[in-house]
């Protein structure tokens, strides 16, 4: 009798043990994704009473250029929060059909980064159409560079036929992915710019999403940061 | 009279002309960035350290990666038909790591079908194809 009320307890006590006190939300403890081939698992810090620290437990920065940025990074655009990245990686960036875009500079991608990310600076947005490295970037977000294009199919296509609203003179973003840009957070100017820049080559703009928070809310939360390998 | 006036126009056009030739780089200027800018990010993010609690822990990202580097190193086969429950599901993470974790969404039941569809059908592509389908009877 003894051992039918024990056992089921230690049970319940194990497994407690085993579950963290610090969850995502209610009934998620963890997100994991698949970074630089390798399965990351985000989760928050579980010292409840661990304080931040570096460099995003700073406050003031000189603005201009650290300017607070407005809740909109562009028409169309819509500005998410952390839950929706979590589902963005369990299904968009899990199946392919999205990316998440660290688009600050190299020297800040290096010192760590949310997990699943790509780094896609922000100044790459503003090369010329022909820049290879552009043309590459744009194929990796699944937009193709489009040849001569004949004037007779391109009237066609503004018309909104040949699939002619997913197209400009340039670009084809018929098969474009769903974009999750951020930066450093409230204070970065980093990822308005590349969505602006995205804007006007032509992006649509319901596929962009703009992680306002960017790390300065990522690591307020304690959530897991990767540092990319050399 | 005639000729004042349209060198007035030629004139007009030429400053017009030279003004928006100050003027189109500006036109990109969305992500173009003065040097300064520049140098005051790199300057920003010179001494930028990130909260050592939030950095993936080495030993937990080696526990969880130990099985997919075994993969790498070619111990662990591709799938093959009469692995265990357990070998599957092993199989799939080191080899298989997007369709591991669609199928680690899965509930028990749902488990069990794409389990026994491997059975008749081991093919890396199917089984796939048949974790997406149950994923998307959800």
């Amino acid at each position: 009798m003894f051992l039918r009320v024990l056992f089921p307890f230690l049970l319940i006590c194990f497994s407690t043990a085993q579950a963290l006190d610090v969850k995502l939300t209610a009934d998620k403890e963890y997100v994991e994704v698949i970074h630089d081939n390798k399965l990351v698992r985000i989760q928050r810090i579980q010292d409840q009473d661990h304080v931040l620290e570096g460099g995003f437990a700073k406050t003031s920065r000189k603005c201009p250029p650290f300017c607070i940025q407005p809740m909109s990074a562009g028409e169309g655009v819509r500005t998410v929060g952390q839950l929706e990245i979590f589902e963005f990686m369990e299904k968009e960036l899990l199946d392919g059909t999205g990316v998440i875009v660290d688009s600050r500079t190299p020297s800040w991608w290096k010192r760590g980064t949310i997990p699943g990310s790509i780094n896609i600076p922000f100044t790459t947005f503003s090369l010329e159409v022909n820049d290879p490295q552009l043309i590459e970037v744009m194929k990796t977000l699944g937009a193709k560079r489009r040849g001569k294009v004949s004037g007779l199919s391109r009237a066609i296509e503004q018309f909104g036929l040949m699939g002619g609203s997913q197209k400009n003179d340039e670009w084809d973003f018929t098969t474009a992915k769903k974009i999750l840009l951020w930066c450093n957070g409230m204070w970065c100017g980093q990822s308005p710019r590349a969505i602006r820049g995205l804007l006007e080559l032509g992006y649509p703009a319901d596929n962009i999403l703009y992680y306002r928070g960017g790390m300065q809310a990522w690591q307020s939360l304690g959530l897991t940061v990767i540092v990319p390998e050399d | 009279m005639y000729f004042v006036r349209n060198n007035q126009v030629h004139m007009g056009a030429l400053l017009f002309s030279v003004a928006l030739l100050f003027l189109w780089p500006g036109q990109k200027s969305y992500a173009q960035v003065s040097s300064k800018y520049m140098e005051t990010l790199e300057g920003e993010a010179s001494g930028l350290k990130l909260d050592t609690q939030t950095r993936v822990q080495p030993q937990k990202e080696a526990a969880l990666n130990e099985n997919f580097d075994k993969a790498k190193g070619g111990a662990i086969s591709d799938l093959k038909q009469g692995f265990s429950l357990e070998r599957f599901e092993d199989v799939l993470k080191n080899n298989y790591i997007g369709s591991y974790l669609f199928y680690k969404r899965l509930n028990d039941q749902q488990k069990a079908e794409v389990f026994g569809y491997y059975q008749n059908n081991p093919d890396p592509q199917k089984v796939r194809e048949k974790i997406l389908q149950v994923t998307k009877s959800e």
